[in-house]
């Protein structure tokens, strides 16, 4: 056929490229290798002001949560879903625009038998033996005496240049030691009878090193939480592309109605993650501690996970050392803004981009520049007239996604893919925010030369929301979405750019918990 | 052999603590990529897969209509209506056995469409006009025995957009 030119050749590509990948969702299972390693498999990462007003004033402090571990069940036991104690979870933030981090928070964890080693037993015939599963009874309290496998970890910060100084350890408050317990995983309700009472006992105070806040309620502190949450993301690709299983019947039409539709209610229940849990790592820290100074109010923040670059099997394996890590600190995940590694980076580089840093992603400024997701909606969807942006290269994903939007997010000029947050804007409460976030606060530009004209004054503006940070409430998808369309562009060359689309997987401020940690405990049933 | 050495060479300072600073890790030599096993994540793009089987099997099994899709084209070009871009799209979003799509420089969009018959060209515009009503509010859609031509983004170019369907209707 002599019609098949560039665009849609691209388009193939990029279709084809996506068979061997096609788990979907922020940023899970997104690239080959990390299959194979799902304890450090990032999947969320939340940045933004922290709205929690009872018992205390939070508004001096910014929440940083970066998930792991994507789709966990309750039939996960009888180990669930411990973090790996060889791998090293990092969240970093790069307060002055160079796409270096300036500041890292370490989560460096543990795994022990109870019993100084030996773990719970049972006297059985006249022998004690060693009980088979992680609890020996129904649990209330951190390190409690029918718990055997005890996880904790370490908080450490560095500053600078994650690898070039040692970290320096945070203190937990409520014993003034370094340790910090993770709670056991829901594993039904006669292991832990409430789970959110449970796990607000795993909730501790501590300061960051080297820094004296400012602006924060007297008499608090930061704070710090690990443990298994409900999976907060929502996401419903896959079903916006079904039009690919359509058929076409004798009568022409064949909609199958499993089918979300692209422009319909946000909500068509489509998100199939909701009954799903993930690990939490969240941290509540002065933003005055985040920041370079007053003058400079926006911070970048991604988080990554890194394990030893060699590993011997042992083959007389034991509890503490079923193999031997060792080597330098190698990163194999890497998650700022959301689908970027998942339906941006083309598949031959998803290995590449989880292992890169952020100073380094002009490397993959063309995945940005020239996308694929638009042209396959065209592909899919042209048929009723829907085009794809026409404009290259994409300025204006360049901004939403490497750069920051000019006078909301922009820190400099260098290009790198992060959240950044403004953290000068203050938090909107719960029950006002838009789950369209700062995306709703543009007017549609004139030209694509001027860009979108902020108007703070429309309604249903929302700028302390996505792309300005990210809050669990955020659609980050439909906005995603609706930008990718071309949001951002001028009606000439974005002409499906007003299209309100959706994923049909909605979620709200009102789906999350108005206090740290935000995310809600996991409501995993026993089988 | 090379990440072997480099393993156990490694592995005689191996440590569980987790100092800093470090040395840059050593690169390993390339190796296959192993072939992906395991559940799909939450939810999947597996359908995409099949999209260039799906635009092939529709491209081998076109209709025969009155109006082609290159019958149009190319009464517009000789109209003077010329296109920046054209290649095939995904039929069955319209519920029609065949489709393409021509852009003009001025990003007007002009989907066309065959169908098995006039009723079924009927009763895919019936449901494009309600099910993307609000994806692609300004289209306007016209039929010529079982072809059905949509044109979008073309509310600034009302001139252009008359012209391209009496040029439709005529043939």
């Amino acid at each position: 056929m002599r019609m098949r030119n560039r665009l849609l050749g691209s388009a193939l590509a990029a279709a084809t490229a996506l068979t061997p990948s096609v788990s979907m969702a922020s940023s899970h299972r997104e690239a080959p290798f990390i299959t194979k390693n799902p304890k450090v498999d990032g999947t969320d990462f939340y940045m933004f002001r922290s709205y929690e007003t009872a018992p205390s004033d939070r508004s001096g402090y910014t929440t940083l949560i970066a998930n792991y571990q994507p789709l966990q069940d309750t039939y996960g036991g009888p180990n669930y879903f411990n973090l790996d104690p060889d791998a090293l979870y990092e969240i970093h933030i790069d307060n002055d625009g160079d796409g270096i981090e300036d500041l890292t928070f370490q989560f460096d964890f543990d795994l022990n038998l109870a019993n100084n080693g030996t773990g719970v037993e049972l006297p059985i015939g006249g022998k004690n033996i060693n009980i088979p599963l992680q609890v020996a009874g129904s649990l209330t309290n951190p390190n409690d005496a029918h718990q055997n496998v005890l996880e904790s970890y370490t908080l450490g910060v560095v500053r600078g240049p994650r690898r070039a100084s040692a970290a320096t350890l945070a203190t937990n408050l409520s014993d003034n030691t370094t340790k910090f317990a993770k709670p056991y995983d829901n594993a039904g309700t006669k292991t832990i009878a409430n789970y959110d009472t449970y796990s607000a006992k795993f909730i501790y105070n501590f300061d960051v090193p080297g820094c004296t806040p400012t602006g924060v309620a007297a008499g608090t502190h930061g704070r710090v939480f690990v443990g298994q949450r409900q999976e907060g993301f929502a996401v419903n690709l896959g079903e916006v592309f079904d039009l690919v299983n359509f058929r076409v019947s004798a009568l022409g039409i064949n909609t199958p109605a499993t089918s979300a539709d692209l422009t319909g209610a946000a909500d068509q229940g489509r998100n199939i993650v909701s009954d799903k849990g993930v690990t939490s790592l969240a941290i509540e820290v002065p933003t005055s501690c985040l920041v370079k100074d007053a003058q400079h109010p926006i911070i970048a923040g991604w988080t990554t996970a890194s394990m030893r670059q060699a590993r011997v099997l042992n083959p007389t394996a034991t509890f503490k050392n079923p193999s031997r890590e060792g080597g330098p600190w190698v990163q194999v995940s890497r998650l700022g803004m959301i689908l970027v590694n998942e339906i941006v980076i083309g598949i031959k580089d998803k290995d590449k981009f989880n292992g890169s840093e952020p100073k380094d992603d002009a490397q993959f400024a063309d995945y940005v520049t020239n996308p694929s997701l638009p042209t396959l909606v065209e592909v899919v969807y042209g048929a009723t007239g829907a085009l794809a942006p026409t404009t290259y290269p994409r300025a204006d994903l360049v901004a939403a996604f490497l750069n920051g939007v000019p006078t909301v997010n922009k820190m400099s000029d260098t290009l790198f893919e992060a959240v950044r947050l403004n953290t000068a804007v203050p938090a909107t409460p719960p029950a006002s925010q838009n789950p369209l976030g700062a995306a709703t606060c543009f007017d549609a530009p004139v030209d694509n030369a001027h860009g979108p004209a902020l108007n703070l004054a429309k309604a249903g503006c929302d700028p302390a929301g996505f792309p300005n940070g990210r809050r669990p409430g955020d659609d980050t998808v439909d906005i995603a979405l609706r930008v990718a369309m071309g949001f951002l562009l001028d009606q000439n060359h974005a002409p499906i750019r007003g299209a309100p689309l959706v994923d049909g997987a909605a979620v709200t401020a009102a789906n999350f918990n108005n206090a740290f940690p935000y995310l809600k405990s996991p409501q995993l049933e026993s089988p | 052999m090379r990440l072997a050495f480099v393993a156990i060479g490694i592995l005689a300072s191996c440590s569980r603590s987790k100092p800093a600073p470090q040395a840059e890790p050593v690169a390993a030599a390339p190796v296959a990529m192993p072939e992906q096993i395991g559940q799909p994540g939450s939810t999947n793009l597996a359908p995409l897969a099949g999209l260039p089987h799906e635009l092939d099997d529709e491209s081998a099994h076109r209709p025969a209509v009155k109006v082609t899709v290159e019958k149009l084209f190319t009464a517009l070009k000789d109209k003077g209506i010329t296109l920046a871009t054209q290649h095939q799209v995904l039929a069955s979003a319209a519920a029609a056995s065949y489709c393409q799509l021509g852009v003009t420089p001025d990003t007007i969009g002009i989907a066309v469409c065959e169908y098995p018959s006039h009723e079924a060209a009927i009763a895919g515009r019936k449901m494009m006009d309600s099910r993307f009503s609000k994806l692609v509010p300004d289209a306007v859609r016209e039929i010529n025995g079982a072809t059905l031509v949509t044109i979008a983004n073309a509310s600034q170019h009302v001139a252009v957009r008359d012209q391209i369907l009496t040029t439709f209707r005529t043939l």
